[in-house]
């Protein structure tokens, strides 16, 4: 029996992300076909080249260890996007999947961050980390958008999407809603918004932030996943929870009344993805995959801009977005009831997993 | 230095040989020397590529004026055999399957054992075509050796021949290409003779060399990459890819250093103006004070007091 090799950022056991996710069922998928999934984490390497910026210096260094790597020693390796820079593969089955591209994520940014973070993102990760990673491999966006992406920032061709699997069969709505409150001592008699994300400025942290302000008879469940820029705000009218279990997040979407996504960029968007699957309507801008589904009835109602420059007209989107639902009980019922149906059919794990296996060659 | 050890003093010994020459006068910049010296026992045939009809003078039938001064300097030189290829001048990159046929026709008909030909390493790219194709044509034809010549870039070589004796020849053959060498044919002359002279260095004795590249049966592209480049292996896709890197790393951070010290900056300027703010609005309240006091009883009085006391 051969083993396959996962060239990644993290440890998926150790952080909380969505490529962590992805990562996790990717090994399940792996071991299904009687392989064996070894994991290799750019964190856990060194500096070794000494770049000023130490985890690139990290995710150069971890790609060159496996110079040496030739045919045979692997089925197959699957590299993560730029996590997969420094390596190149030599007559070894590679694939990189792109869960985005750090030239788009920069430039969504722009104007948010200092100059220099641009740089940074948009060229050393981006246009050479990223660009390399692809080199000689497979390439697999997970999203129409990060493809159109490769071939517009990268000039990539021979793309295959196959986007991001979400278990439905996990994911759905409990009906216990009083239940999980109390579970987690947020107040029955509210209306529930939830954030699940990274906090920082790319999530729209500062959106949510300011709507907390303006919105004081709303109440807010903050989920947060490891290496956000700072700690989400206190307060009697917010519950902070961080590096939640999936099945606590079921439980999460389950007691919310809505799902705030005002990301700035997104590759695909997997928490939006499984709240839609858990019956949650969800208030967002068109990243990632809800681009195509906010260009669908009912769902353009819950679309708001990308929140680049107008922060109140966004503001007032929401706000107009948010009253619809609650005032409109039938709205709601078939956003959340369609958003599902959406979700099952195109982005279910069966679908990815046959994709998947046909582009692995695990048949 | 090492690299004499190899050198040959001789071309090898060869019945017929093939000049190829982009345009007329390359061959006599490149080669005149060696033809003049070895005309006697080599049955030499000048191939011209093109008629040169692309120089930059002001002149009427500017391909019958060169091909004149090239039979001209042929003479000269002792050349009899002289065939024109008439590709156009400049655009050989169009016409490479042509000029491939029609020297593979003449290397089947004239079985030469050389073919000079300008080097790849030339920045005029009809040279560096000339040289591709005699490249690739030596691999179907191995018993060809293959001799590069210089024409506008000095190269590494293996061979240099000592062309002092008929230095005076190839200077009367350079002197008939007028039109070619654009009517500065002193200028074109005292620089390839320098060139000539250059190579002076490597042997050490007072005489004049042209230098030539004889490539082995064998020598692909690759190879001759690697002789030209001294071996310089470039640099793997992975060491590039740090390399550049690290440039973009470093500039990043010395463009994170900067920011920092604008908003350090910044928060000084910041800080300056709100004391200045402070000092402007103190200064405005000591002046309302002077006022105040200017216009009190008490001023009045002393001002009045003073006034009668004069």
């Amino acid at each position: 029996m051969k083993n396959a090799l996962i060239l990644t950022g993290f440890h998926p056991s150790t952080y909380t992300g969505g490529i962590e996710t992805f990562t996790k069922t990717l090994i399940g998928l792996i071991e299904l076909s009687n392989r064996k999934a070894e994991v290799i984490c750019a964190s856990e390497f060194g500096n070794a080249y000494n770049l000023y910026h130490a985890f690139i210096g990290q995710v150069y260094t971890a790609g060159r260890s496996l110079l040496s790597l030739r045919s045979g020693t692997y089925d197959f390796v699957v590299a993560n996007g730029y996590y997969g820079g420094g390596y190149f593969p030599k007559n070894l089955n590679t694939f990189t999947i792109f869960h985005s591209t750090h030239a788009g994520y920069a430039d969504a940014l722009k104007g948010f961050v200092p100059l220099s973070t641009y740089y940074e993102i948009r060229y050393v990760i981006g246009e050479l980390l990223e660009r390399s990673s692809a080199s000689g491999a497979r390439i697999i966006a997970v999203s129409d958008r990060v493809k159109s992406e490769l071939e517009g920032y990268y000039g990539l061709g021979d793309i295959e999407v196959i986007p991001n699997p979400v278990d439905t069969g996990f994911f759905f709505r409990l009906h216990d809603k009083e239940e999980l409150r109390n579970k987690y001592a947020v107040p029955r008699n509210r209306k529930v918004g939830l954030f699940v994300g990274r906090w920082e400025i790319s999530k729209g942290r500062d959106i949510i932030e300011r709507l907390m302000q303006e919105l004081n008879d709303l109440y807010w469940v903050i989920v947060t996943s490891t290496g956000g820029e700072t700690s989400p705000p206190e307060g009697e009218n917010i519950t902070t929870l961080s590096g939640l279990n999936r099945t606590q997040m079921r439980e999460i979407y389950s007691l919310s009344d809505f799902m705030l996504f005002p990301s700035r960029y997104e590759g695909f968007g997997l928490a939006a993805a499984e709240a839609m699957a858990s019956g949650l309507p969800v208030i967002g801008a068109p990243v990632g995959f809800l681009e195509g589904i906010y260009l669908m009835a009912p769902f353009s109602t819950m679309s708001i801009p990308i929140a680049w420059t107008d922060k109140n007209g966004i503001i007032g989107k929401i706000k107009d977005s948010i009253h619809k639902l609650f005032s409109d009980e039938y709205l709601c019922a078939e956003i959340s009831e369609k958003g599902r149906d959406i979700i099952v059919k195109n982005y279910d794990a069966a679908v990815w997993q046959e994709r998947m296996k046909n582009m692995l060659c695990l048949n | 230095m090492s690299e004499l050890k190899g050198i040959l003093y001789e071309l090898p010994d060869v019945e017929r040989a093939l000049i190829l020459s982009p345009h007329p006068d390359d061959e006599t910049l490149g080669c005149g020397g060696t033809i003049a010296l070895y005309s006697e026992r080599v049955d030499f045939t000048v191939i011209a590529l093109s008629d040169g009809e692309a120089v930059n003078v002001s002149r009427d039938n500017k391909a019958d004026l060169r091909k004149g001064e090239l039979e001209d300097a042929m003479k000269i030189l002792g050349v009899r055999d002289i065939i024109f290829f008439h590709v156009p001048d400049g655009q050989f990159r169009h016409h490479r399957n042509e000029i491939r046929e029609k020297l593979s026709e003449l290397f089947m008909l004239k079985k030469p054992q050389v073919v000079f030909s300008p080097s790849p390493f030339d920045v005029h790219p009809d040279h560096t075509e000339t040289a591709l194709a005699c490249i690739e044509l030596a691999e179907r034809f191995p018993s060809i050796k293959v001799v590069f010549y210089e024409v506008y870039n000095p190269i590494r070589f293996n061979t240099l021949i000592d062309i002092g004796k008929v230095v005076e020849t190839k200077k009367e053959a350079l002197a008939k290409y007028h039109y070619s060498m654009l009517e500065k044919e002193d200028i074109f002359t005292s620089a390839v003779l320098s060139l000539n002279r250059f190579r002076s260095l490597f042997t050490l004795r007072d005489s004049y060399y042209e230098a030539f590249w004889v490539l082995n049966t064998g020598q692909g592209l690759s190879d001759i990459i690697d002789w030209f480049t001294c071996s310089i292996s470039p640099p793997s896709p992975e060491d590039r890819l740090l390399s550049t890197i690290r440039v973009a790393d470093s500039l990043v951070c010395q463009m994170r250093t900067a920011e920092g010290e604008v908003k350090e900056r910044d928060g000084l300027i910041e800080r300056l103006t709100s004391d200045l703010h402070k000092n402007e609005e103190t200064i405005s309240d000591l002046q309302n004070q002077i006022r105040l006091m200017e216009e009190s009883v008490f001023r009045k009085i002393a001002r009045k007091f003073h006034s009668i006391k004069k």
